[in-house]
């Protein structure tokens, strides 16, 4: 099967991640520092030296502000229902994903918030005007995606944290299709929760995800339980990590993530863009001299989006597109892709879109031998 | 010169262990079941260095630990 499903978790992994995963299994088996014992310290050391890595990638003014999750929509949860108030406003973008979506729409069903769609344009400040129009008096939170899953677009969130900064509210940024991928600067954009997950472009096993933020000390939790820590008090510890890290964390998970982060640091950040977003060029290109095909981002580029394209093939549904291409030992991904907003917004909610967004190991081979699959079903 | 500076994250422990390796000042981190009059469970680095300069660098560094005065 030749793979363009990255967005959704990226494969395959380069082969440290396998051999850290299977490190963990032999030799780093226990509760990391939760029991005395020599393994115990062992494998919290372990764990530490990834929690160090993301801090040093990301950096993060402590490593005890890296947290780690079950995936970005549990960073995002924790973070949402964990920094908001009753009767707070939050503002989220029109392309989020419903990781970001959901826990927002669900506090204001209950009656606990209320929430503003801001809409996103390819000039990035009138975005940002959008996104100053919706601030009212009980504003606390921006929330939205770096780049959008469906289209790749890329919201200008250092902006989008200096206006967060100026009106004293709080900014979460959900980089599921950006950590790993692009720069991403937290204390300097003012990002006060940043979540991602660890399996896309990170390059970590499914199963990890990480939420940074210097204020967990302060937040509400939505999971409380052992922490190896206080131990006698019936109480949520305040310090962190801990108090965010109930129970035992996915330590094979995590070494694993942290041979995806050195994977990403030697390779650099960089590299791996450049490298991805000329196989997203080259088969937009080839995809534009198909006919029939429907695209979505005429102003597709470096640095305004992300290596994700989406397509249709005029008349039929993307999840009959991409079922066609499955047969033909092709992987992308069909429909709406959890992302109803961005498909509202794109006029996409009726037909869903293909989707082919591009990892480390594509091949310019590989992409010509979609595109030519795509023609002939195009061609019918 | 040898002593015990207590923490209550093994993040934290870890975290000490490290800088103060790198100062010259190695250590080993135990499990603690009951730190102090409070009882609460942590870590003890134990230290083989001067524990008043080495938590004079804890205190340099940010990292926390659980002062004397509190056990």
């Amino acid at each position: 099967m030749i793979y363009f499903d990255n967005g959704a978790t990226t494969f395959p992994k380069p082969r440290c991640v396998a051999q850290a995963v299977g490190s963990a299994f032999d030799r780093y088996g226990a509760n990391p520092g939760r029991s005395g014992h020599a393994m115990s310290m062992d494998t919290a050391i372990k764990v530490f030296e990834v929690r160090d890595a993301l801090a040093s990638l990301f950096g993060a003014q402590n490593l005890q502000d890296v947290v780690f999750t079950l995936n970005c929509t549990h960073a995002v949860n924790m973070a949402v229902k964990g920094a908001l108030r009753m009767g707070d406003h939050v503002i989220i973008s029109d392309l989020e994903h419903n990781a970001v979506l959901r826990p927002v729409h669900a506090l204001a069903q209950r009656g606990a918030i209320t929430y503003s769609i801001a809409q996103t344009f390819p000039d990035h400040s009138e975005t940002l005007a959008s996104f100053a129009r919706h601030i009212t008096p009980s504003t606390r939170m921006i929330a939205c995606t770096h780049a959008s899953n469906v289209f790749g677009t890329v919201l200008p969130i250092e902006e989008i944290g200096k206006l967060c900064r100026e009106r004293g509210l709080l900014f979460l940024v959900d980089a599921a299709q950006t950590a790993g991928v692009l720069d991403v600067k937290p204390r300097d954009w003012g990002i006060d929760f940043l979540c991602m997950a660890g399996h896309k472009g990170l390059y970590g096993p499914s199963g990890t995800g990480v939420l940074i933020t210097a204020l967990g000390s302060s937040m509400q939790t939505i999971i409380e339980g052992g922490t190896g820590s206080f131990s006698g008090s019936f109480d949520q510890p305040d310090e962190m990590p801990d108090r965010l890290e109930s129970g035992t964390v996915n330590t094979m998970g995590i070494l694993g993530l942290g041979a995806g982060v050195s994977f990403v640091r030697e390779k650099t950040m960089r590299a791996l863009y450049t490298h991805e977003m000329k196989l997203a060029t080259e088969a937009l290109a080839m995809l534009r001299d198909i006919p029939g095909i429907q695209l979505y981002t005429p102003g597709f580029g470096f640095g305004s989006h992300v290596p994700v394209i989406s397509f249709n093939i005029a008349g039929k549904p993307s999840e009959e597109t991409t079922a066609a291409l499955s047969d033909k030992g092709f992987a992308l991904r069909g429909g709406l892709h959890c992302a109803p907003l961005a498909h509202q917004k794109m006029g996409t909610l009726e037909t869903g879109t293909a989707r082919i967004s591009f990892g480390a190991f594509n091949t310019i081979e590989q992409v010509v031998q979609l595109c030519g699959a795509i023609n002939k079903l195009a061609r019918g | 010169m040898e002593g015990t500076i207590y923490f209550n994250s093994i993040s934290w422990a870890i975290q000490a262990q490290k800088l103060l390796e790198g100062q010259g000042m190695p250590s080993t981190i135990r499990k603690i079941s009951k730190i102090g009059p409070s009882g609460s469970c942590g870590y003890g680095l134990d230290l083989r260095g001067d524990t008043d300069a080495a938590m004079r660098l804890l205190e340099g560094a940010g990292i926390k630990y659980i002062h004397p005065d509190d056990l």
